[in-house]
Formats: C-alpha cells, sequence, structure tokens
C-alpha cells in the first residue's frame, strides 16, 4: 500500500492538477459559452487523467527505490485511512439516506406521464414514491417522486420534470456519481479532486436540463416555473440525482435555459486548449518524478548508489 | 684451560636452543600455511550455479533478474573465486569475488570486486557455530555522500548442498531491515 501511494496516487496527482486547473479555469471562465455536455467531457478527461497517469507506477519504477523511510511511511497510512474512512462513511450515509425512501409504488398521474415519456428516451426505469423526499431524485434505475408532489405541480410541469429525471437514468448519471465518488474517496487529499466532483454534479443538472430542452415539446417558461417551485420545496439533501440541490445555485441552469443549443466549435476550440496544455502536463509528470524521489528518499546509502546508478543506466539507455 | 671448558659448554647450549627455536617456527609455519578443516567450507562454492538478484528497501524486496555465477580454484585448496553476472538495476552486472582462509587471523577473508565501481573491497569474518551461515564484516566508502569506511556486512547462507544465499547489509540503516541487496544461487 506504501508502494501504491508513492507510484500511483501521489504523482497520479500531480500530474492531472494541470488539467484540473484548466477544466477548472474553462468551466468557471465560460459556463455560458460551453455546452455542459463540452464541460462534463472535459472534466472527464481531467478524471482519467486521475485514474491512468502518463506511467502507471512509473515515478518509481524500481520497488528498490520505491519504499519510503520510515518518516514517509506516515502520509500513505494518513492516506489509506482517509479513504477508507470515506468510502466507508459514503456508503453508510448512502444506505442509510436511501432505506429511510421508504419508497412505495407510484399511482396516479405522475405514473401515467412517466410511462408516456420513458418510450420516448428509450429507457428501461421505474417510478416509485416516498413521502421522505422534498424533491424528485434518480438513483440508478429508479425515479424517486415526492409524494404529493403532483398536487403542487401541474401536469405540463410534471412533464418538464420528468424528463429531466429520465435523461439521468439514459445518461447513466448514477455510474458518473459513483465514478468520481471513488476518485474523490482515493484523492481526497486534493482540493481540486473534491471542487471538479462538486462541479461534475451540478454540470449533470445542466446537461439533462439541456438534454430535455432539446426534445421536442419541451417549454422553457413551464421547466423554469417547476424548478423555482421543487427549489422552494427542497430542505434536506437526498442521496442519488437530486433535481435541486439546496447548496447549489439555480441562476446557471435557469440562464442556460435562456440559451440556443452551443455551437460544437466552441467545445473543439476547448479541447484544443487542452492539447496546448498537455506538455505541461508531462512536464508535470516529470516533476512528479523529482518529488516523490525527494520524498522516498532511500534509508541507506548503497540503496541510494543503486537509485543514482539504476537512473544512470536509463539515461544511458536514451 | 677452565675457560675454554665453560665457552664450548655456552656454545653447545646455544646451539641446542637454536634447534628448538627453528623446530617451534617450522611447527607454526606448517600450522598456519597449510589449508586445513575451514577450507573445506570452500568447497561449497565450488561450481557453476544460476543466480536469483534484487534489490531491499525496509524488508520488501524488489523485482527479480537472474544471471549466473562459476565458482573455481583460485589456489587449489586455499582460495575460491567466484565470477558471475547479470542484469541489475538497469545495467549488466559483472563481478568477481575471492574467498579464503587465513589461519593466522583465523578467519575467513574475502574480496570483492563488481563493475559497479572501481573500489576493491574487502570483509573478514566467521562461520556461524552451526556452520551453516558465513558473516563478514568490511566497510565501504561511499562516493555519493562523501563518506568513508561504512561498515557492510556479507552474509553467505548454506541453506543445502545445491542452494545458498548471499546478503549485503547497510549496517548504519538502523537495527533493522538493513539488507539492500539479495543473491539465491542454486546448483546448475
Amino acid at each position: 500500500m506504501t508502494h501504491f501511494w508513492w507510484a500511483w496516487v501521489l504523482p497520479a496527482a500531480l500530474q492531472a492538477t494541470p488539467l484540473l486547473l484548466l477544466a477548472a479555469a474553462l468551466d468557471l471562465l465560460l459556463p455560458r459559452l460551453l455546452d455542459p455536455r463540452w464541460r462534463a467531457g472535459i472534466w472527464l478527461l481531467a478524471a482519467l487523467k486521475l485514474a491512468a497517469p502518463f506511467e502507471a507506477g512509473g515515478v518509481l519504477p524500481n520497488p528498490v527505490a520505491g519504499v519510503p523511510p520510515a518518516w514517509t511511511a506516515f502520509v500513505p497510512a494518513t492516506w489509506l485511512c482517509g479513504a477508507a474512512l470515506l468510502i466507508l462513511g459514503s456508503a453508510v450515509w448512502f444506505r442509510r439516506q436511501r432505506a429511510a425512501l421508504r419508497p412505495v409504488e407510484c399511482r396516479g398521474l405522475s405514473r401515467e406521464v412517466f410511462r408516456s415519456l420513458a418510450p420516448e428516451f428509450g429507457a428501461v426505469a421505474r417510478i416509485v414514491e416516498s413521502d421522505r423526499l422534498d424533491g424528485p431524485v434518480t438513483i440508478g434505475q429508479t425515479v424517486y417522486w415526492p409524494a404529493g408532489l403532483e398536487n403542487r405541480l401541474s401536469e405540463a410541469e410534471q412533464r418538464q420534470v420528468l424528463r429531466h429525471e429520465l435523461a439521468h437514468v439514459v445518461r447513466r448519471d448514477g455510474w458518473r456519481e459513483l465514478g468520481w465518488s471513488a476518485l474523490v474517496a482515493v484523492f481526497w487529499f486534493h482540493p481540486l479532486v473534491w471542487w471538479a466532483a462538486r462541479r461534475m454534479r451540478a454540470i449533470r443538472e445542466e446537461c439533462c436540463d439541456r438534454t430535455a430542452a432539446e426534445l421536442p415539446g419541451h417549454c422553457a417558461e413551464t421547466y423554469r416555473r417547476a424548478l423555482l417551485r421543487v427549489l422552494g420545496w427542497v430542505h434536506a439533501l437526498a442521496p442519488g440525482m437530486a433535481l435541486v440541490d439546496p447548496r447549489m445555485p439555480l441562476t446557471n441552469r435557469l440562464a442556460l435555459l435562456e440559451q440556443r443549443p452551443h455551437s460544437h466549435w466552441r467545445g473543439i476550440a476547448a479541447l484544443a486548449a487542452l492539447a496546448i496544455v498537455w506538455p505541461l502536463a508531462r512536464w508535470a509528470n516529470q516533476e512528479s518524478h523529482a518529488v516523490a524521489e525527494w520524498v522516498a528518499r532511500p534509508p541507506g546509502s548503497l540503496q541510494l548508489r543503486y537509485m543514482v546508478l539504476e537512473r544512470l543506466a536509463e539515461e544511458n539507455g536514451k | 684451560m677452565t675457560r675454554l671448558f665453560t665457552l664450548a659448554a655456552c656454545l653447545t647450549l646455544m646451539a641446542q636452543e637454536q634447534a628448538v627455536d627453528m623446530q617451534a617456527m617450522m611447527a607454526k609455519a606448517k600450522k598456519f600455511t597449510a589449508p586445513g578443516e575451514n577450507h573445506k567450507l570452500l568447497e561449497k562454492f565450488l561450481g557453476t550455479w544460476t543466480m536469483e538478484m534484487r534489490g531491499y528497501m525496509k524488508g520488501v524486496a524488489g523485482k527479480a533478474s537472474t544471471g549466473e555465477q562459476t565458482c573455481t580454484w583460485y589456489v587449489k585448496g586455499r582460495f575460491v573465486q567466484c565470477r558471475g553476472g547479470g542484469p541489475l538495476f538497469g545495467m549488466q552486472l559483472e563481478f568477481a569475488t575471492i574467498i579464503g582462509y587465513d589461519n593466522f587471523k583465523q578467519s575467513y577473508r574475502v574480496m570483492h570486486l563488481s563493475s559497479m565501481d572501481t573500489s576493491l573491497n574487502t570483509s573478514e569474518g566467521d562461520l556461524t557455530p552451526d556452520g551453516k551461515t558465513l558473516l563478514t564484516y568490511g566497510t565501504i566508502d561511499e562516493y555519493l555522500t562523501g563518506e568513508h569506511d561504512k561498515m557492510v556486512k556479507y552474509v553467505w547462507r548454506f541453506d543445502s548442498a545445491d542452494q545458498m544465499r548471499f546478503e549485503v547489509h547497510d549496517l548504519p540503516i538502523g537495527e533493522q531491515h538493513t539488507q539492500v541487496m539479495g543473491f539465491t544461487f542454486r546448483r546448475r
């Protein structure tokens, strides 16, 4: 595990930082110029970089040079404890929250609307009802509908909201959320990863807004009204993809609903920017070599000698 | 006449004493120059061996690489020379070891040479009481840090007639996990 930290986790975090920064810059500076799906794609690239650094296990290629001295063993141990606590805590929270929903079969208008929409999305999904929810939530293939919401939203508003939730099902956002949660658990020490995961939650909602908006019969006005209404009722956090998260402002989503679909050229330009920054990531990769070697200096002079000789042999081999 | 007799007696005594010293010295010479029981250990090294080499860090073994070693008499019955090599740390390692037993010092003496540097390192030590392990101690100069005469321990473990292990320990590391290199030799 110690080696895993020095050879994989730390280098991956260092290597991915420039890409995370660029994705953050594009997301912050051009939130309304770039389609949310393109922004999600850019974040996905950064996530891939985290999961698969340039040189898997390559920072400390030789296990002889890979196991750090005693004092540095504390860092991997702390990382492991943090990751384990985070995974365990998240799993327990999710299980409890989901169990607390106590879903029952959904009857009434919402189910009828849902049934009429599902074929439109080609989604294998079901809808259940819960009286423990403030707003609609999607977990996996299941849409959790708050009991009594159909009395507070018109049929047209329900239709718009359910389209949004079905978009989550079609996009398999549950898996995406799980992936980002796994990255947060592994790279919990990296503030940008936390921020990225939080941004991705918001962007996923924007993506579903956009998907719903592109379908025939979409009414931006009705949808906006439904969002604002639901926001007024939601107070608590819910597991899964919530239509409205009380921690995230709706401003951007409402503004995006006003816009026409973006040109793909902007997305391509963003990718070009990524291509420019790619060498920077390579530079970070090289720096991560130096950093990892510095922190993982061997305890003995002979080990240091072998490490230096190995590097010398590598240099001579090039 | 009396004086003459006394002189002859003294000369006779001196000649006898000299003869006794020579006998003692010849016995010593025989004792310290002839191969003995301790040299029989050297026979264990003779032959051709496959070799598995690993680096170690904090007791954790690194990736293994393989090579070969051949041990022959350097001076028959007295000194063994082992020559071998293989890929290690990204380069082609070549090494030679000369092992002997010094009857006067009453210890095994080893000379270590390798393509990893230009130093001629020596070590000295003894068998453990059970005869299964040869422990020798020596020093190295660390050119990277400028340190001189750092203690190194070399250990040969004779697992069986067909397998032995050789370890290099960097002693200033501390009390534990001092091993930095490990070789396992298996007879071909």
